[in-house]
């Protein structure tokens, strides 16, 4: 027998687990909406948390709340803060990738003073929506307000200088006196020794940047002395208070090639050290001399008669090569020069620079030497001066270490400079104090002369005044006609001048005939009884035919 | 006593009557006076000074004998002094020889004169065998600017003509004529060059 067949009836399940169910589908809705209507929630890594309270602390943009702080914690390395926030769903779309978060604090700076409604209010954490790509959730929030909006136009570059510090972020870029962009960073380079200034120009004035263009560091007041006067200038008054940089195209530039984003341009520390480099393309040389350097100074002109054509780059021994500073007598003073092509008149281009390049070496071989030129023979300043010289020495072009060297010629500066020195020592070895002192002494004894001479003057006056003295003049007139009369006598003209004369002739004659006598006399003195018989005189004859 | 005193008037009359006479000259008898026209519009010179070298300054002729000896003459002598004699004769001489100046003479310089020549004579006398030589130099000076224009030595050795003292003072009295040519050529030149 087939046993009978069981039936075995389906279980049914129980009602009750609806309920469950039920509250499993209503959790699961509930909890959908949950996230469906909360917004994202966002990490902002922070210097510190100064001022920002969980659960207090407001995101806003704009000025509207969009969110709110929920936590702050440190992070990994405790060397800041993270802080999570929770944006409201609407605000979702302001997260993008170039989003900026910053405290908002109440903020006393050279720009201006910001963030006093937080006095009350108390810290807030600002966003600046960006453009870029939407769903960043975590950030770097700055302390403070970004210098350049994230959405803002324009053009960033960078500001190198070995010199110029004191600039701060914020720091305004003046167009002629105009607010064109700011400074956005500032750092200095340890390891060459470089400022390095991250600039933002804004949109539409980046378009004056270009090659030619010069910038300078634009803070204080400018007084310059000449012989015109004084003048002052300053670029702005924010930039007389704060500081910042200026830049422009030199005036004796022309506009260069367009700049990219990130072109480097040189920070000069004034207007004057910019406008004196103001061409992009030179070459720089070495030059060699043999005679002292002192008074030449960088920045120095460099000239060809006259005519600026470049300036000294530097002076330092670390251009010359061991080989010259072993292998010679006297070891040379290295100066190293720039040229620019552009001096010349030609375009401020690469191609003038190797087209200067390739010339020097023809003018050289004809004669072109650089040499040392006096500038101001009082403060003994000196320039470099480029000339032809017919009959000097041999010269090339050639390579001395990093650079070209020009051959250079002395002009015996020296010399001059030596003999200056002389005269200068001999006239500071002048007795001029004593000289001084003596002649001190002279004016007071020529003041005691004069008052004694004013007395004399006195009683002399006083003489001429008197009656007796006033007929002097006739009577010495009288006396000298009479005195007149009686040397007409004794005149050679005169009867009695000829008569003394005729006597004179007629005693040497008496004189002569008894000189004869006499010597009769000695030799035969009885010739005055007998008379020696007379010897005619010797006749001169007739010469003979 | 009356015989002693005849002879002794004899014996001086024979004494007297063999002593030679002694004979005076002169260089010319021309008058200097006759020979001047005036001063007026001429250019004045005078002869200032002359001096004779000491040996021949006396009133006797001197001649060198052939021995080289110097003889003063006892019987030949001059009139006036040298001085005196050349003196007259060279002015004579001068005014006929440059007769556009007016020439003076008197040992002191004069005021009026604008030029003035001076001499000095280191021999005048004949020899025996029948030369006579002249020598010295002469000056001539600006008196305007007081300035020496012109100095010239001269040696004149000249044959006399015929023998005896009158024959050498006719040839010294020749040679003083030269001399006083040579001044007066020297005085037109001055003035020539004074007109360039």
């Amino acid at each position: 027998m087939t046993p009978p067949e069981a039936k075995i009836k389906p279980r049914k399940i129980s009602a009750i687990w609806f309920v469950p169910f039920l509250a499993l589908v209503v959790g699961g809705l509930m909890l959908t909406n949950h996230y469906m209507s909360k917004g994202p929630e966002i990490r902002i890594s922070m210097a510190d948390a100064e001022g920002i309270v969980p659960g207090k602390t407001k995101i806003k943009s704009l000025s509207v709340d969009i969110g709110i702080v929920q936590n702050v914690a440190f992070n990994q390395d405790f060397s800041g803060v993270v802080i999570t926030a929770l944006i409201d769903k609407e605000a979702r779309a302001l997260l993008r990738e170039d989003s900026q978060f910053w405290a908002v604090r109440p903020r006393i700076g050279a720009s201006g003073i910001s963030g006093i409604g937080t006095l009350l209010s108390g810290v807030h954490i600002e966003l600046s929506p960006g453009e870029g790509k939407p769903g960043r959730r975590t950030f770097d929030g700055m302390m403070d307000i970004p210098v350049t909006p994230g959405t803002a136009n324009g053009m960033r570059i960078s500001l190198v200088s070995e010199s110029v510090g004191a600039l701060s972020n914020a720091d305004p870029v003046l167009h002629r006196g105009y607010r064109v962009g700011r400074i956005e960073s500032a750092s200095f380079d340890m390891n060459i020794r470089q400022f390095r200034y991250q600039v933002f120009i804004e949109s539409p004035y980046h378009e004056l940047l270009n090659t030619s263009i010069r910038f300078w560091k634009a803070s204080g007041i400018t007084v310059q002395a000449d012989t015109e006067g004084l003048a002052l200038s300053t670029e702005s008054l924010e930039s007389v208070i704060s500081g910042g940089v200026a830049f422009d195209l030199p005036e004796r530039s022309r506009p260069g090639e367009s700049v990219q984003d990130g072109h480097e341009y040189e920070l000069f520390a004034s207007r004057r050290d910019a406008e004196e480099q103001p061409f992009t393309y030179y070459t720089q040389y070495l030059l060699l001399f043999n005679e002292s350097v002192r008074g030449l100074e960088r920045g120095a002109p460099v000239e060809y008669r006259g005519m600026q054509v470049g300036s000294v780059s530097d002076i330092s021994f670390e251009y010359l090569p061991e080989e010259v500073t072993l292998g010679s007598e006297q070891i040379p003073i290295p100066v190293l020069i720039r040229l620019d092509a552009a001096r010349l008149g030609w375009e401020d281009s690469a191609e003038s620079r190797q087209l200067l390049e390739t010339d020097l070496v023809k003018r050289v071989d004809a004669g072109l030497r650089g040499s040392l030129a006096t500038a101001n023979l009082l403060t003994g300043s000196l320039y470099v001066s480029f000339d032809f010289f017919e009959n000097a020495e041999p010269g090339f072009v050639r390579v001395l270490g990093d650079y070209l060297a020009l051959p250079t010629i002395s002009t015996g500066l020296s010399e001059i400079e030596k003999k200056i020195g002389e005269i200068l020592t001999t006239f500071e070895a002048l007795p001029i104090e004593e000289s001084v002192e003596d002649a001190r002494n002279a004016i007071a004894k020529l003041e005691s002369t004069l008052g004694s001479a004013d007395e004399i003057f006195e009683k002399l006056n006083a003489m001429l005044n008197d009656e007796t003295v006033a007929t002097l003049p006739s009577t010495l007139t009288d006396s000298i006609t009479q005195l007149k009369v009686a040397l007409q006598g004794f005149s050679p003209n005169s009867k009695l001048y000829q008569d003394i004369g005729d006597s004179i002739e007629q005693l040497k004659s008496a004189i002569e005939a008894f000189e004869g006598f006499a010597q009769k006399i000695e030799n035969r003195p009885s010739s005055l009884i007998f008379s020696k018989p007379a010897k005619p005189d010797p006749e001169p004859k007739k010469p003979s035919k | 006593m009356k015989s002693i005193a005849l002879i002794l008037g004899s014996f001086l009359l024979v004494c007297c009557a063999s002593t030679p006479r002694v004979h005076y000259y002169e260089f010319s008898k021309t008058d200097l006076q006759k020979t001047d026209t005036g001063k007026a519009g001429r250019i004045s010179v005078g002869i200032a000074k002359i001096e004779l070298a000491e040996d021949i300054d006396i009133r006797s002729l001197m001649l060198e004998k052939s021995d080289r000896s110097m003889h003063t003459a006892e019987y030949h002598r001059w009139q006036h002094s040298l001085v005196d004699s050349i003196r007259r004769h060279l002015t004579t001489e001068l005014a006929e020889a440059g007769p556009e100046f007016h020439f003076e003479s008197h040992s002191a310089t004069s005021n009026s004169w604008q030029l003035t020549i001076q001499l000095k004579f280191d021999a005048f006398y004949g020899t025996e065998d029948g030369r006579s030589i002249v020598s010295g130099f002469w000056k001539l000076m600006d008196n305007e600017s007081d300035r020496e224009t012109q100095k010239e030595s001269f040696k004149i050795d000249s044959e006399i003509q015929r023998d005896g003292y009158a024959g050498l003072v006719e040839t010294q009295a020749s040679q003083l004529t030269r001399l006083a040519s040579d001044l007066a050529e020297a005085i037109h030149q001055n003035q020539a060059e004074q007109n360039l």
